[in-house]
């Protein structure tokens, strides 16, 4: 028996580092709006007052990188124009533009997918989304005027056996106004708000002694309370530290970039054994070197879960799936689904895990078929 | 212009109209069917301009930056009539706007709606639930030539920074196509409310900012104060009425003489009358080249000078009775100084005034290396003038005689020496090249004669104390006078062929170290 507790990290969409990842993913769609194959790299970082964005683009950028950006803040912190300046950073690289066919740089990446629920995902990560979920729709909601959208949520999860039992503790960051609740009232508001409606929704029950831990921070949170930078979440947008992850930044990265590629390709495979029930669970590795096209491996790992050998389950896959770059990008049509989403997709994948997304129905969550 | 432009003929305005005629629009019919009862004009944080109109329809119209017109509206007019404005359509209209503006172009909001419930009496009421009727581009192209004047002011040693009310978009796709930022990544600040941030943060900022978008004109004093903290000088082009305080405050505030408002005319250091920036590309030429100029010729008259006083100082330590006559040395001072020092103020802009980085403003006028060689230079004139003095007195003792082969030393030693002193550095000097200032020519020519004048007109030798030469005592002055500036040329070749020995590296052909009017 394998017995541990994990816990997982989930932060809501006005955290400045989630802040920045949606500004450099909606500098993605504007880049795949405008020209599908222009290329583009977005870095954000936010501090009080100033947004700092770095955009390396392959062709003339046909959107407004500060336009983008401010129309995100404003969208997700409710402050009009704030923050009034922001600072570009903005150089033509032309290397970055068309489809990329070839691995530029050696990189690994890691997919995972496991049975603990319909969307393969692992339950203390999703968990720590559903609690998010409910802050930011309370900071919208049933407590606008005191809870700011800033804020995270956190999860430890009970497992025997590598298969969740229960939900131990929650943890809460918030940022509270200066007038809004303090100690008891504001654990309970949370309860009633946040925490019961997240763990009804949920498929893991609570367990008996469960604790909730409330970090208030007075004032409201976002850029003005601390900075935030780009690709900073990359265990909260990936599996939540179930499984390894790379530390490369998904968001910001038009999905010519083999990083992005190569994660969501990965993914997909993940999901493909697990549907095929070859394993209750799989975590798929992939690795390029520079020049390219296929990956030079395609390890994986079930964790002692498969049906059949994992030499077996990873032929299957390198006879099933094609995992040259062109292939990927045209199987998952990346460069397509900004206009597919009505000119916003990257912005909203980042706004959550980039996995296990049902209302947006990510293409690298379908399985593929493993002959 | 992008900011608080008036209603009247501005030429975003004279573009709008020019259009509706082009479309076969009946504006004097429009005029008088629609007649305008009251304007809300655009102002600093007022991005839009709505008029009020009496007759049939709508009683408002507005136009301005699209994000704010859009703010406004809450319909949307299709080709089935209005609907209501979705989502998806303030998302389409704002990248569609973002994409016009990226081209570049600057983008206008047009919509029309019911009057506001406060009534027009109100100064500014709020204006809502308009209806969106479209979005206007209006392209501004850059004129030809801006791209190589922008080089040619980076090469300088200036960097243009570009401030606009347009949207970052626009502004960036502008500074791209002039090459504003070179090969260095294009860095845009786009800011609503340049005060919010903190001056350090902004000076630190501006010191790497290629082009400040989104700014309204009364945030450019803080612009040229943030610029001026990072230790730059700044100088700054204006032309609106709010322009003012930051020309006022700029190092060298310059408007523009025709658009220009008579404000901005008034506070300016310098106005361009024909409001061409390539007038203020050849006006920091000119300047660099007076203040070289100016340089120079303070150089000259110290070194030579200086040379004088040593010759009087050796004379009277070496023995009474040995000394110039005073005719004689004002006559020196006449011949070597006036038509020289002219020659050299006149002289024209070098070919590389304009690929070397300015002056330092806190640097002297004479740097202090420059005493050093001027000490020597000064040294080796008077040294060089003393010998026929020297020799005179050996063969003639005190007199007409020997004051005369030393009036010929160094009058002549001097007026040589002034074509050597078109340079700061000798090592920049090209012999070949020494005769190229044609009114320095005429006037060492001029001055020459003068010089020689009292050997040749009695009078004037008896006035001045000196005596005509023969043969021998000539020939020794005559290169006594040559001396210096072969001394000069002789360092300018061994300190080349000593810079040659470790680099083996040829020298430029233009030099890299700047000449004296624009070096630190």
């Amino acid at each position: 028996m394998r017995n541990f507790v994990l816990t997982s990290e989930a932060v809501a969409a006005g955290h400045p580092d989630k802040l920045c990842d949606q500004i450099s993913d909606a500098v993605v769609d504007a880049s795949l709006m405008d020209d599908p194959m222009a290329g583009c790299v977005a870095e954000c970082a936010l501090a009080s007052g100033i947004a700092f964005l770095s955009v390396r683009h392959g062709r003339e950028p046909g959107f407004d990188p500060a336009a983008i950006t401010r129309r995100v803040l404003e969208a997700e912190t409710g402050a009009p124009g704030a923050p009034a300046t922001v600072m570009l950073d903005m150089v033509r690289l032309p290397e970055l533009a068309g489809p990329s066919a070839e691995a530029d740089r050696m990189t690994t990446a890691f997919g995972y997918a496991c049975d603990h629920g319909a969307d393969l995902m692992p339950r203390p990560l999703m968990a720590a989304h559903r609690l998010r979920e409910r802050l930011e729709a309370a900071s919208r909601g049933a407590f606008s005027d005191w809870l700011s959208p800033d804020g995270v949520a956190q999860v430890a999860m009970r497992f025997a056996d590598r298969r969740p039992q229960a939900v131990e503790a929650a943890a809460l960051g918030v940022f509270v106004a200066k007038d809004g609740p303090e100690g008891a009232d504001l654990e309970a508001a949370l309860r009633r708000e946040v925490l019961d409606p997240a763990l009804e929704a949920g498929d893991i029950p609570a367990s008996r002694e469960l604790r909730l831990v409330v970090q208030r921070q007075p004032g409201a949170g976002g850029p003005r309370a601390h900075a935030g930078l780009t690709g900073r979440k990359m265990s909260s947008d990936t599996y939540g530290g179930f499984s390894r992850h790379s530390s490369s930044a998904l968001s910001g990265k038009d999905p010519s970039r083999v990083d992005r590629i190569a994660a969501y390709a990965a993914r997909q495979a993940a999901v493909s054994v697990v549907a095929a029930g070859l394993a209750a669970e799989c975590e798929v590795q992939l690795s390029w070197v520079p020049g390219d096209e296929a990956p030079v491996t395609v390890e994986i790992d079930t964790f002692d879960s498969a049906v059949e050998p994992e030499s077996e389950i990873a032929a299957r896959l390198a006879r099933s799936v094609d995992f040259r770059l062109g292939a990927v990008i045209e199987r998952l049509d990346l460069h397509g689904l900004p206009a597919l989403h009505d000119g916003v997709f990257y912005r909203l994948l980042a706004r959550g895990p980039h996995f296990g997304r049902p209302e947006l129905d990510l293409p690298w969550d379908r399985p593929l078929t493993l002959r | 212009m992008a900011e608080g432009a008036p209603a009247a003929g501005s030429q975003t305005e004279r573009a709008l109209i020019d259009f509706a005629l082009a479309a076969g629009l009946d504006i004097e019919a429009l005029r008088a069917a629609r007649p305008r009862r009251h304007t809300i004009e655009r102002a600093p944080d007022r991005p839009w301009m709505a008029t009020f109109h009496e007759g049939e329809g709508d009683p408002v119209a507005l136009k301005g930056a699209p994000e704010a017109v859009l703010s406004r509206c809450s319909r949307i007019l299709g080709p089935e009539g209005s609907r209501d404005l979705t989502d998806e359509d303030r998302n389409a209209i704002l990248e569609h706007n973002d994409r016009l503006a990226a081209r570049p172009a600057r983008v206008l909001a047009f919509a029309r709606g019911p009057a506001p419930e406060s009534g027009p009496e109100d100064e500014a009421p709020e204006l809502s639930g308009l209806t969106f009727l479209g979005l206007l581009a209006m392209a501004d192209p850059v004129r030809p030539g801006v791209r190589e004047l922008i080089a040619k002011i980076r090469r300088a040693g200036i960097r243009p920074v570009l401030i606009t009310g347009d949207q970052a978009a626009t502004a960036g796709a502008v500074a791209r196509e002039v090459e504003l930022s070179g090969d260095d990544p294009l860095r845009i600040v786009d800011s609503t409310e340049l005060a919010d941030l903190a001056p350090e943060l902004l000076a630190a900022l501006a010191r790497e900012t290629h082009v400040f978008a989104r700014v309204a004109s009364h945030q450019k004093l803080a612009i040229v104060k943030a610029l001026q903290s990072a230790g730059r000088v700044v100088a700054m082009t204006g032309d609106g009425e709010n322009d003012g305080p930051a020309l006022a405050a700029a190092d060298v505030g310059v408007a523009m003489g025709r658009e220009g408002t008579e404000l901005a005319r008034d506070v300016a250091n310098v106005v361009i009358r024909d409001d061409e920036l390539a007038t203020l590309v050849e006006a920091i030429a000119q300047g660099r080249a007076i203040y070289r100029n100016i340089r120079r010729s303070l150089e000259f008259l110290l070194t030579t000078n200086m040379s004088e006083i040593a010759v009087s100082i050796v004379e009277a330590a070496h023995g009474p009775g040995e000394l110039e006559s005073p005719m004689e040395l004002l006559w020196i001072n006449l011949v070597t100084d006036v038509l020289p020092g002219l020659g050299l103020a006149l002289a024209d802009p070098d070919p590389d005034v304009m690929e070397v980085p300015p002056r330092s403003a806190a640097d002297a006028i004479v740097p202090s290396t420059d005493y050093r060689r001027m000490a020597l230079d000064s040294g080796t004139i008077a040294l060089a003038a003393l010998v026929p003095h020297f020799v005179g007195l050996a063969r003639y003792g005190p007199g007409a005689r020997t004051r005369g082969m030393t009036f010929l030393a160094l009058s002549q030693g001097q007026l040589l020496y002034t074509l050597v002193c078109q340079r700061r550095d000798p090592r920049e000097l090209r012999p070949g090249r020494l005769l190229e200032n044609r009114r320095l020519d005429a006037a060492l020519l001029a001055s020459s004669a003068i010089g020689a004048a009292p050997f040749f007109i009695p009078g004037l030798g008896r006035l001045l104390g000196v005596a005509p030469l023969r043969g021998g005592d000539l020939l020794l002055s005559l290169g006594a006078a040559l001396a210096p500036t072969a001394a000069v040329l002789a360092r300018r070749s061994v300190r080349l062929s000593l810079e040659r020995l470790p680099h083996e590296a040829p020298s430029p052909a233009t030099p890299e170290a700047p000449p004296c009017a624009t070096s630190s």
